[in-house]
């Protein structure tokens, strides 16, 4: 006699083997969507990364930033002009040279789009006067570079409240400026161009 | 060579061409010069290191010498151009000189010529802050960084002012929520967001600068707002009046002086030849009424 057989002729096992089958049917009925689900690959907003991203590298920047300040006499608010100076010009040196290859993009990275549409957006809600007038007070410079100094005799051109409401938040040490039609990322405590976006300044809210 | 030497060599028939004298005028007080109260000067847009700062200087040491201001409020563009050491004493610490010698004061707002990095330095008691509040007997004043005027110091200023219940709050800063000057003008964003804090919490009186001008702006929902952007830097011909002037002048440097007592503030806009174009008094504002606190209206 074989067990097939021995299992249909005993109603305790028929009962169990019922039993089995059907909580096997269940697990299965379960199981089965959450596999199919496991199969296909979770889906990731590409903007939300970028973005993460792009805080990731702010803060990577503002790390460096505070080991540049290490060892260099404080600065403490009753200080004269050439102790301000020094710890400026100190502070510039070390990250230029910690960041001697750095190039356009190293910080913003895939976040540039988004922040570009941020920028793009607030000047939509804008009248274009008004538009043309948060640009006005923008200094008229060539192009900015990495790891250069903002010019020094350049207006900082104020950043439009509501704008800074939408872009990314930075820490200290970091904050925007607009520099001809680029969005600069300016390193406040070393007076660095950190990084940089060509022509975020929208068409129509370009000044000559 | 300094300015005032500067001036010495050049040509008779260009000193000649110079608009006015450099020796300044004695000027006829139009504040009460009571004792017991707040008195303070106003300067905004001085740093030029040129020969009409240097004249503004000498009028506020020579007002001060009858009207004991003891501190002055800068209301930014305290340095222009470059900001080395040398621009230091160029820019500030010559042209008011006589003051700094008399231990008067110096609270200063960063406006946007302004290296940020300023803040640390001790003459300008900023102790290495942005934004900060300070006071003064009855008065307590707001000072803000209008050039980046981000979340962490929006909180800040309606947090500082929720928690003042000091008699007198006076903001200053560099850019006008109101002004009628044709370079600048009234700065939308930042009326949008300091308005309504300054109307919900009680401020008295606004001053800032950025337009280089001097104009009181009539009363804005109740607000008293100055800009006197005029102590150096001076735009002549682009104050176009508006229906926001109460009085305006663009034709020369100017400062003010300010006094405040138990419920009136008292004000004085003076050129760097010693005339007066503004004078006033104006009266404390009722302060606003607390929001009711919601209850469920059930009886104990």
């Amino acid at each position: 006699m074989n067990s097939s057989k021995l299992l249909a002729n005993n109603p305790g096992w028929r009962r169990l083997i019922c039993g089995a089958s059907l909580v096997f049917m269940v697990a299965f009925m379960v199981a089965a969507p959450r596999a199919a689900q496991e199969a296909r690959p979770a889906t990731v907003n590409p903007q939300a990364a970028a973005l993460k991203g792009f805080q990731d590298r702010v803060n990577a920047y503002v790390a460096l930033q505070k080991k540049a300040d290490d060892g260099l006499p404080k600065l403490s608010g009753k200080d004269d002009p050439s102790k301000i100076e020094a710890h400026q010009a100190a502070m510039a040196g070390r990250i230029k040279l910690a960041r001697a290859s750095a190039k356009r993009g190293d910080i913003f990275g895939p976040a540039e789009p988004a922040v570009m549409a941020v920028v793009r957006d607030d000047a939509n809600l804008r009248s274009l006067r008004e538009a043309r007038a948060a640009m006005e007070e923008v200094p008229k410079f060539d192009p900015p570079a990495v790891n250069t100094p903002y010019p020094e005799k350049a207006a900082l051109a104020t950043v439009p409240p509501l704008l800074l409401d939408a872009l990314p938040r930075l820490p200290e040490g970091l904050e925007y400026r607009f520099m001809g039609n680029d969005l600069v990322l300016r390193d406040t405590k070393a007076n660095l161009i950190a990084d940089f976006i060509n022509n975020a300044v929208p068409t129509a809210a370009k000044t000559k | 060579m300094g300015p005032m030497a500067a001036q010495s060599a050049a040509p008779a028939a260009a000193r000649a061409a110079q608009a006015a004298p450099s020796a300044p005028t004695s000027v006829d007080l139009k504040v009460p010069n009571k004792k017991g109260t707040v008195k303070f000067a106003v300067i905004g847009d001085n740093g030029t290191g040129e020969r009409e700062q240097y004249e503004i200087g000498e009028q506020l040491a020579k007002i001060q010498t009858t009207f004991p201001f003891d501190f002055v409020i800068m209301l930014g563009d305290n340095l222009y151009g470059s900001q080395n050491p040398r621009d230091f004493v160029k820019k500030f610490e010559d042209p008011y000189k006589a003051l700094l010698a008399r231990d008067v004061k110096f609270y200063a707002a960063l406006g946007n010529h302004d290296n940020q990095e300023n803040r640390f330095y001790k003459p300008w008691n900023m102790n290495g802050e942005r934004f900060y509040t300070f006071k003064k007997d009855r008065v307590r004043f707001f000072v803000l960084d209008t050039d980046y005027l981000d979340q962490p110091q929006r909180q800040w200023i309606e947090r500082q002012l929720r928690e003042s219940t000091d008699d007198w709050k006076i903001a200053y800063f560099h850019h006008p929520l109101y002004s009628s000057a044709a370079a600048h003008g009234s700065q939308t964003d930042l009326k949008l967001i300091l308005e309504p804090l300054f109307v919900k919490y009680g401020v008295n009186a606004v001053f800032t600068g950025h337009d280089h001008v001097y104009e009181r702006i009539k009363p804005q929902q109740g607000i008293y707002y100055f800009v006197e952007g005029s102590s150096g830097k001076l735009r002549p011909g682009d104050l176009r009046k508006t229906a926001l002037t109460e009085v305006g002048n663009d034709r020369d440097q100017a400062f003010m002086i300010v006094e405040v007592d138990d419920n009136e503030l008292h004000f004085q806009a003076i050129t760097r030849t010693g005339k007066t174009i503004d004078s006033g008094t104006l009266a404390q504002q009722e302060k606003p009424k607390p929001a009711p606190v919601a209850t469920s209206g059930a009886k104990p």
